[in-house]
C-alpha cells in the first residue's frame, strides 16, 4: 500500500507543478475567457438566427442556447488541451523526452497528471467564469435537475479522461514516425475537426440527420462534449445519465489499456534526437 | 523589384528542399488541414439540414460567402504566414540576423517561413466552394463579378494578414499576445455568416475593427443583392489596402522599439 501512496504523492506533485506553471501565464487565462465569451456570443446569435429561420426543431430554443454556450465554456478544443501532444511532440524533437523517461514514475501517468493540472486550472480560471457570464448575460438555464448537475460534473471528468487518453495514443505515434510537425499540427487539426463534429460541440447531435446521429452515438467521441452537455440540459435524463457516463468511462478505460499496449511497444523504439 | 523576385525564388527553392526531407509530415499536415476545412463546410450542410434558408440567405448563397471567406483566409495563411513567426524571431534573437541584411524585414520573414504549402489545399477547397455556389444560384452573377471577385479575395487575404500583423506588433509593447492572436484568428469564422445576425456592437466590431465581414459577407451580399449593400460592397476591396497600410505603419513603429534579446 505504501507504494501506492508514494505514487499518488508523486502524481500530486506533478499536478501542483503544472498548476504553478500555468499560473505564471495568467494573461493566457484572460485571453481564453475572452475567446470563450466571443465564441459564445457568436454561437448565441447564430443559433438564435437559425432557430428563427426554422419551422420545427428537435430542441427547444432555451435548451439549444444553453447547450451551445455551455459547450464553449467547458470546451475540450481549447489550446491548453493540446498539452499532451505538445509535450510528447516537443519532447521527441528536442530529446527532452529522455528527461521525462528517467523520472521515477510512469510516462503515461506523468503526462496525464500534467494535463490534469492544466485541466484543473482551465476549469477554475476559464470554464467557470465563462459559465457564470453565460448564466448572467446569455440567460442560459441552470442544470435540468440536481441529478443532472451532479451527472454533468462527473461527465466532465469522464470527458477529460477520454480526451487525454486519446491524445496520448495520438502522441505515441511520434515514437514511430518521428514526424513531429505533422503529428502535433496535422493530427491536432484532425482531432479538432473530429471533436467539432462527432462530439457535438457546436451542433448538438440531437439536430443531426438520423444516419449521422446513429454513427456519432456509436463512436466514443460523443463522450467528449455531447454526453455532459446533454445531461446538463436534460436531453439525457433518468437512468440514461448513468449508463451514458458508464459508457464514457468504459471508452476511456479501453483507450488507456490500448495506449498501454502501444506504449510498452513504443518504449523500446525510442531514438533520442539531439539533446 | 527584380532583386526581390529573385530572392523569393531562392527562398522557395530552399523551402521545397526542406519539405522534401519531411515528406510524411507534409502529407499528414496537407491532408488533415483539408479535412479540417472540409469539416467546417460540413457544418454548413448540417445547419441547413434543419433550415431552408438563414435569415433569407439560401444554401448556395451561404456557400458563396463561406468560399470567399475561407479562400481569402487560407490564401493569407499559405503565402503570408508571417505574424505568427515574429514571436519566434524576437524571442530567439534571430531578428538581429535579419536586421543586418539588406532586404525588407517583413519580406525576409515571409521568405524564410511565411510560405506554408500544406495550407494550399484549403485555398482549393474555398475556390471549389465558390464555383459550386455559382452553379447553384438561381440567376447568374453580373459580368463585373469576374473582376470584383478576385479583387475581393485578395483584399480579404490582406485584411486577415493585417489584423494579425497588428496583433503581433502589440507584443513589442505588451506581453506575449500570441494566445490573443489565435483567439482572434479563430474569430474570423464569423465572416462566413451574415454579419446582420449579430448584435449592433458586434456588427460594428466585425465591420470596422476586425473587418472579417468584409472578407466574405459584404462582397458576396453586394454580388447577390446589389444596391442594398453597395456602400460596403464597394468598400470591401479597398479595406484590404487600407488595413495593409495601417498594419505596415504599426510594424514600422513597433520595430523601432525592438530591443534585442541579446543571446
Amino acid at each position: 500500500m505504501t507504494r501506492v501512496y508514494e505514487e499518488i504523492d508523486r502524481q500530486l506533485g506533478i499536478v501542483v507543478a503544472t498548476v504553478k506553471q500555468t499560473l505564471a501565464y495568467r494573461f493566457d487565462f484572460f485571453t481564453a475567457i475572452l475567446g470563450a465569451l466571443l465564441m459564445m456570443a457568436l454561437l448565441y446569435y447564430l443559433w438564435t438566427a437559425i432557430y428563427a429561420s426554422s419551422t420545427s426543431m428537435a430542441m427547444s430554443y432555451q435548451a439549444l442556447i444553453t447547450y451551445v454556450c455551455l459547450g464553449q465554456a467547458f470546451s475540450f478544443a481549447r489550446p491548453g488541451q493540446r498539452r499532451i501532444l505538445v509535450r510528447i511532440g516537443a519532447g521527441i524533437r528536442t530529446g527532452h523526452v529522455l528527461m521525462d523517461l528517467v523520472r521515477p514514475t510512469d510516462y503515461q501517468l506523468l503526462t496525464i497528471s500534467d494535463t490534469f493540472g492544466a485541466f484543473l486550472m482551465e476549469t477554475l480560471m476559464v470554464s467557470l467564469p465563462s459559465y457564470l457570464v453565460a448564466l448572467l448575460f446569455f440567460g442560459i438555464s441552470l442544470p435540468a435537475s440536481p441529478e443532472a448537475a451532479f451527472g454533468f460534473g462527473v461527465s466532465v471528468l469522464g470527458a477529460f479522461f477520454l480526451v487525454s487518453s486519446v491524445d496520448f495514443l495520438i502522441g505515441l505515434m511520434a515514437f514511430w514516425t518521428m514526424n513531429v510537425f505533422g503529428l502535433v499540427w496535422g493530427l491536432g487539426y484532425l482531432k479538432i475537426a473530429v471533436i467539432d463534429i462527432l462530439a457535438g460541440t457546436v451542433i448538438p447531435l440531437t439536430l443531426f440527420p438520423d444516419w449521422l446521429r446513429g454513427i456519432a452515438l456509436a463512436l466514443p467521441f460523443q463522450g467528449m462534449a455531447f454526453t455532459p452537455l446533454a445531461i446538463y440540459v436534460g436531453t439525457i435524463q433518468g437512468s440514461a445519465i448513468w449508463t451514458s457516463i458508464l459508457s464514457q468511462f468504459a471508452w476511456g478505460v479501453g483507450f488507456v489499456l490500448l495506449t498501454r499496449l502501444v506504449w510498452l511497444k513504443a518504449r523500446r523504439r525510442i531514438e533520442i534526437q539531439g539533446g | 523589384m527584380a532583386y526581390y523576385a529573385e530572392l523569393y525564388l531562392v527562398y522557395v527553392r530552399n523551402l521545397l528542399k526542406a519539405w522534401a526531407q519531411y515528406r510524411a509530415d507534409f502529407a499528414i499536415t496537407f491532408i488533415s488541414s483539408i479535412l479540417l476545412t472540409a469539416s467546417r463546410l460540413f457544418f454548413l450542410t448540417l445547419i441547413f439540414a434543419n433550415i431552408r434558408q438563414l435569415e433569407g440567405w439560401s444554401f448556395s448563397e451561404m456557400l458563396l460567402i463561406w468560399g470567399l471567406m475561407v479562400a481569402a483566409a487560407t490564401l493569407a495563411n499559405t503565402f503570408m504566414d508571417v505574424p505568427h513567426r515574429i514571436f519566434g524571431y524576437v524571442r530567439s534573437g534571430e531578428l538581429d540576423r535579419l536586421l543586418v541584411r539588406p532586404a525588407a524585414l517583413i519580406f525576409q520573414i515571409a521568405g524564410e517561413g511565411g510560405l506554408t504549402l500544406p495550407a494550399l489545399g484549403n485555398v482549393l477547397i474555398g475556390l471549389a466552394a465558390i464555383l459550386v455556389a455559382l452553379t447553384g444560384l438561381p440567376k447568374p452573377l453580373p459580368g463585373w463579378a469576374a473582376v470584383y471577385l478576385p479583387l475581393a479575395l485578395v483584399s480579404g487575404a490582406l485584411i486577415y494578414f493585417s489584423v494579425q500583423l497588428i496583433m503581433a506588433c502589440l507584443s513589442f509593447w505588451f506581453i506575449n499576445t500570441i494566445s490573443l492572436m489565435q483567439t482572434l484568428a479563430w474569430m474570423h469564422q464569423i465572416g462566413q455568416y451574415p454579419v446582420t445576425i449579430l448584435a449592433l456592437p458586434l456588427q460594428f466590431l466585425f465591420t470596422w475593427v476586425l473587418p472579417y465581414a468584409m472578407m466574405g459577407f459584404f462582397p458576396a451580399a453586394f454580388l447577390l443583392r446589389g444596391d442594398e449593400y453597395r456602400l460596403f460592397g464597394l468598400l470591401a476591396p479597398l479595406m484590404g489596402l487600407l488595413f495593409l497600410g495601417l498594419s505596415l505603419s504599426v510594424w514600422r513603429v513597433a520595430i523601432r522599439h525592438y530591443q534585442s534579446a541579446g543571446s
